[in-house]
């Protein structure tokens, strides 16, 4: 973006979609609102070029994951969430809800490239071939990182049970 | 609310091109025919065109500045995050040296006014982490003030930020303040260039016109002044 206005213009254009995902993800408003304006503030610094919603929706989901990463955001995010804000969840991983408190805890067990499928499968509704085209990669690649999600669900779920009994 | 989608549902992403007109041709005929059948989809892509406040646009501070503040109505979760701080933790005294320029001195971060001390510490967030009392800053960096100062009465705050021979104030004018022990100001700011900066807080009884200051090309700090020297970082 060469200039502020167009800098301005992709902001009012893209960004109400870039909050809901965030807040979807986050389940908290300020700290949606702070990822968008982190990523538009590196996009004017960058002057990043070439920007559709596709581009925007996959960099605001790392931005999400890397602040998820942190110990003392997790706690913060944990505390100050709004579960309402996760909205109507029309996807489920074998029945189970993904929340905020499960999907930290997956976070701990999958690695970055699993985690994103999971947000884009989970919290963004999309289907295999979709995550498949945004990431460029197979369609069978993207199904054996889902498996791996719905084994560590299925683990973490088990565990939880097991500390209950 | 959980909906139950005739089929497989419509992505976020596919409903957000739609909304705007963006769906690749190949797609849309798919999308409009699930859209006339499932009542979940429907309800998804009508919570698009509610209408919600959207924040203003932070800019870069190497966009042309102004006198007046460019003033970030963000609502950062920082204030909570400075509160909970400021309640848990010690003041962290961040010992600055006097910095000699030709034409102007700058104090250090703390300073023992009546009734107590004066002392300024930025929080920094950079990639989702936060640091307190940084000494660097990179242009994607955003940063807090937070103030303590003695509980005596009202207080006017105001920050000003001098670079090279720039000097700029990053945070709404003459805020109100109710002294306490790290206190946030309201706002939040970035620095960019490839100069030092000294990040000063000015704290008076009475609002302090720099007006006349900023006019003649020089301006004196306050007798209350505080300031927190941060290096760019390369």
């Amino acid at each position: 973006m060469e200039s502020v206005s167009e800098a301005e213009g992709v902001y009012r254009r893209y960004a109400p979609a870039l909050l809901r995902k965030s807040r979807r993800l986050l389940c908290n408003q300020a700290e949606a609102e702070d990822v968008v304006q982190g990523l538009f503030l590196d996009l004017m610094t960058q002057k990043t070029t070439s920007l559709d919603l596709a581009y925007l929706y996959r960099a605001v989901t790392n931005r999400c994951l890397n602040r998820m990463r942190d110990e003392g955001n997790r706690q913060r995010l944990l505390q100050g969430q709004d579960p309402a804000l996760r909205g109507p969840v029309r996807v489920k991983c074998d029945e189970q809800l993904i929340n905020l408190d499960l999907l930290l805890k997956l976070m701990n067990r999958l690695d970055g490239r699993c985690s994103e499928v999971l947000v884009y499968r989970f919290y963004d509704d999309m289907q295999l071939e979709e995550i498949a085209d945004l990431l460029s990669v197979s369609r069978k690649t993207i199904g054996k990182r889902i498996q791996r999600i719905r084994q560590e669900v299925r683990s973490l779920l088990q565990s939880a049970k097991g500390v209950g009994s | 609310m959980n909906q139950v989608c005739k089929g497989q549902p419509l992505s976020w992403l596919q409903l957000e091109q739609y909304q705007l007109r963006e769906l690749p041709p190949a797609h849309l005929a798919q999308v409009e025919t699930h859209l006339q059948t499932c009542p979940a989809c429907r309800a998804c892509l009508s919570a698009l065109t509610q209408p919600s406040p959207l924040p203003n646009l932070v800019l870069p501070m190497d966009v042309p500045r102004r006198r007046s503040p460019v003033f970030l109505p963000w609502r950062w979760a920082w204030a909570a995050v400075a509160i909970g701080l400021a309640a848990g933790l010690a003041i962290l005294v961040l010992s600055v040296p006097r910095i000699e320029r030709a034409a102007r001195t700058f104090p250090g971060s703390k300073l023992d006014i009546k009734g107590g001390e004066l002392a300024l510490g930025l929080v920094r967030e950079r990639g989702g982490s936060f640091v307190h009392d940084p000494s660097t800053f990179v242009p994607t960096d955003r940063f807090k003030a937070v103030v303590t100062c003695p509980p005596d009465g009202v207080r006017y705050a105001d920050l000003v930020v001098f670079q090279n021979e720039t000097i700029f104030f990053p945070l709404p004018r003459q805020q109100v303040l109710s002294c306490g022990n790290r206190v946030p100001l309201q706002g939040a700011f970035a620095l960019s260039g490839s100069e030092p900066v000294e990040v000063c807080l000015v704290v008076s009884s009475e609002p302090v016109d720099f007006n006349s200051s900023l006019d003649s090309g020089s301006m004196a700090l306050p007798k209350e002044s505080v300031c927190v020297a941060l290096q760019p970082r390369y």
